[in-house]
């Protein structure tokens, strides 16, 4: 199976990715039935599929692709818990942009 | 009829741009100052201060040394009436002078009385009333406790910026030893207990303040009888005037705080006045490093920081073990914006009465760097502690702090487990260490490694051991099902196995072979020897392979690993030793952060190299 390249992002990337596929990771603020909002640097619309179930309060990284508002269809999610240091996941995000090349193509 | 030979109006017209409207001009000595020279000055001669007056203003004159004799003749006098032959009007220091290099008196008129009510020239009026000020001595205002100096007003290129009516005002930035006459205008920012002491030579006593004006701090002592006499002058938050003689010596480091070369010592006669004008108190100023900077501060350095209360400890008190007083002390733990977090020690009567709240930002001025548990900080005696302070630095924190995570960790100076007596906490790459090798001596050293287990060396693993408490001496089985222990004198069937474990360790530079003791071979292995060497026994008697999937299943994991590294000889050749002392689990979000932290260091060097 081909992965296709997800690179991580935060609320203020998501204009500069729309229409690619990406991952973010974030906290889950709110769950508002097929729709929810977690915090990444921002507040983040993510459209869940039926597969994902979000905790309010939990990290949970999302794969999915950024459509023309701004929201992500989400295609999986994954609870990462409440132990995340979200300082170090900025950290991580900002160093990828930073050295972009190693991380994903940005044709 | 004096009063009609007077020029009036001559003094102001001397300094506009025509020049005087007489040749001329004839003014009336209303006062007369001998000044006497410094010894040491390099023309020591006498010169006179001379006030002139036009009737509508009065100015200072200098009589220039040539001229001494028209006052040491005893023709001038004050009140007597003079014509100017040859002056030149000079501006120093805001003041409006005249230099007169000729002058005769006109004896006719004698002496008289102050003719009118002359005004100063210049707009400004005269210092405050009550303050010093040492160069209006027109007039009778007698001049309260310290006299003023006898001023060398010359018309010199003064390089002092003396805005008031001290001359010589000096920037505490400008003292040293060299400078010979200077007032400084300066905060009393602390002021210490007058303290005593009595040895070999005999006993005395002393205090000390630390002044603070614009453009820096310095410290000042006074002893004994000084020490006495400028006591209760001094209040911290206070403005004064501080005035030579005063002697500046070198700062004597290991007892202020402060970054200045310099220190005061007060004299008998240097002058100490309260100022009048207690606006512009100069701030006091803090040089803030922050919490994750402190790794790259030398111990022992003294620093400012501010950052917010995450922790309080009660008081204790302890005991010195060398002059057996009694201290109290006390920890907090700060953090700041750095994500790292600091032990720092108040101590006595700061650590008794503290009561900041939790999250409240605090700002320490004056405190030490010692690398106890790493790193951790002490506030000095002559430090001081601002809560809540209303300075740019703390709204920062303040910001930061609200906006944060409440609950994000923060990474430590300190060993998750006291490492025993404060030793070096290098977080080394194995590379280094290999590198260092040759360095290694006989006293250990140590060091910090973060790094995954590759493989463990499964031939000797464990040592049977004595199972008395606390004694690990090597049992022998003199006889089967018999352990001897020597230092114990007894017999146990069974023993207890301890690790003795030889294991390889890798991280991105390099590989490296360590050995540990029991309670790191248990991390490392995940059950106690005693078990490990039970399934051993057992895959020799049913062929099974159990003990190695054990060994196989300790392998790939992260540590953090202290280790003491020594240089050993093995039959004639020195061999380098690498033991763990200790190992813990790893921090995640810290070791992230610690990452994070490096990769922000290549940017930095990025941005020297490249233009983008």
């Amino acid at each position: 199976m081909d992965h296709p390249q997800t690179p991580r992002i935060l609320a203020p990337h998501l204009s500069n990715f729309q229409h690619r596929i990406v991952r973010v990771l974030g906290k889950v603020v709110q769950l508002r039935g097929d729709m929810a909002v977690i915090d990444a640097g921002g507040n983040v619309d993510v459209i869940l599929n039926r597969d994902s179930h979000l905790a309010v309060g939990h990290a949970v990284e999302i794969i999915g692709k950024v459509d023309q508002n701004l929201y992500i269809k989400v295609q999986a999610a994954t609870d990462f818990g409440t132990g995340v240091d979200f300082n170090a996941v900025n950290a991580v995000v900002e160093a990828t942009h930073r050295y972009k090349e190693i991380f994903y193509d940005d044709n | 009829m004096a009063e009609g030979a007077i020029t009036q109006g001559a003094i102001q017209s001397i300094f506009q741009a025509s020049g005087c409207f007489v040749e001329h001009p004839i003014l009336q000595c209303v006062q007369i100052k001998t000044m006497e020279p410094k010894a040491g000055e390099p023309n020591a001669v006498q010169r006179f201060r001379v006030v002139l007056s036009d009737i509508r203003n009065f100015i200072q004159t200098m009589i220039a040394t040539a001229a001494n004799e028209i006052v040491t003749s005893g023709q001038l006098k004050k009140g007597s009436i003079v014509r100017l032959l040859k002056y030149n009007p000079q501006r120093v220091k805001d003041k409006n002078i005249l230099i007169i290099m000729d002058l005769e008196v006109l004896t006719q008129y004698g002496e008289l009385e102050k003719i009118g009510q002359p005004e100063a020239l210049e707009s400004k009026p005269e210092p405050q009333p009550a303050a010093i000020s040492g160069n209006n001595f027109y007039g009778s205002k007698p001049a309260p406790a310290p006299q003023p100096q006898p001023q060398r007003s010359l018309p010199t290129h003064q390089s002092n910026p003396g805005t008031s009516s001290h001359p010589h005002l000096y920037p505490i930035e400008g003292l040293s030893p060299y400078a010979h006459k200077w007032t400084i205008r300066a905060r009393c920012t602390s002021k210490s207990d007058m303290k005593e002491w009595a040895n070999q030579k005999g006993s005395g006593k002393l205090f000390s303040v630390n002044l603070l004006d614009d453009t820096g701090e310095i410290r000042a002592t006074a002893f004994t009888e000084v020490a006495d006499k400028l006591y209760p002058i001094f209040e911290e938050g206070v403005v004064y005037y501080i005035s030579a003689p005063c002697r500046v010596t070198l700062a004597k480091k290991n007892f202020s705080n402060l970054p200045n070369d310099y220190e005061l010592q007060f004299e008998r006669d240097t002058e100490v006045e309260k100022a009048e004008d207690q606006e512009n108190k100069p701030q006091i100023r803090f040089n803030f490093t922050k919490i994750g900077d402190l790794n790259s501060v030398e111990k022992d350095t003294t620093i400012d920081t501010v950052g917010i209360l995450k922790e309080v400890a009660e008081v204790t008190t302890i005991t010195s073990k060398t002059t057996n007083k009694d201290f109290s002390k006390r920890e907090l733990t700060m953090a700041d914006d750095t994500q790292t977090a600091v032990r720092l020690t108040i101590w006595g009567k700061t650590a008794e009465s503290f009561e900041a709240p939790l999250e409240s930002i605090i700002a320490f001025k004056g405190v030490k760097v010692s690398d106890f548990n790493g790193r951790s900080l002490s506030l000095l005696s002559s430090g001081s502690m601002l809560v809540d302070p209303d300075i740019d630095e703390a709204h920062k924190l303040r910001g930061w702090f609200n906006a944060t995570d409440q609950n994000a960790t923060f990474s430590t100076y300190q060993n998750t487990s006291s490492s025993g007596g404060g030793s070096k906490n290098d977080a080394k790459l194995i590379s280094t260490i290999l590198e260092e090798e040759t360095y290694l001596q006989d006293t250990p050293s140590y060091m910090s490694l973060r790094a995954s287990v590759l493989y463990v060396r499964n031939t000797t693993v464990a040592y049977p051991a004595c199972s008395t408490a606390g004694c690990n001496k090597k049992v022998i089985e003199d006889n089967p099902g018999s352990w001897w222990c020597e230092k114990c004198q007894a017999s146990f069937p069974e023993p207890n196995w301890r690790y003795v474990l030889t294991f390889n360790v890798a991280d991105h530079t390099g590989t490296m072979w360590l050995s540990c003791f029991d309670e790191a071979g248990q991390a490392i292995v995940g059950m106690s020897a005693n078990e490990a060497m039970k399934i051993k026994i057992d895959d020799e008697e049913n062929n099974t392979q159990k003990f190695m999937d054990i060994m196989q299943e300790a392998t790939c994991k992260p540590f953090n690993f202290r280790v003491r590294a020594k240089m050993e000889t093995y039959n004639e050749t020195p061999k380098p030793r690498y033991q763990v002392m200790n190992l813990y689990p790893l921090n995640y979000a810290q070791e992230a952060n610690k990452l994070a932290q490096l990769i922000k260091q290549y940017e930095i060097n990025e941005d020297s190299l490249f233009v983008h």
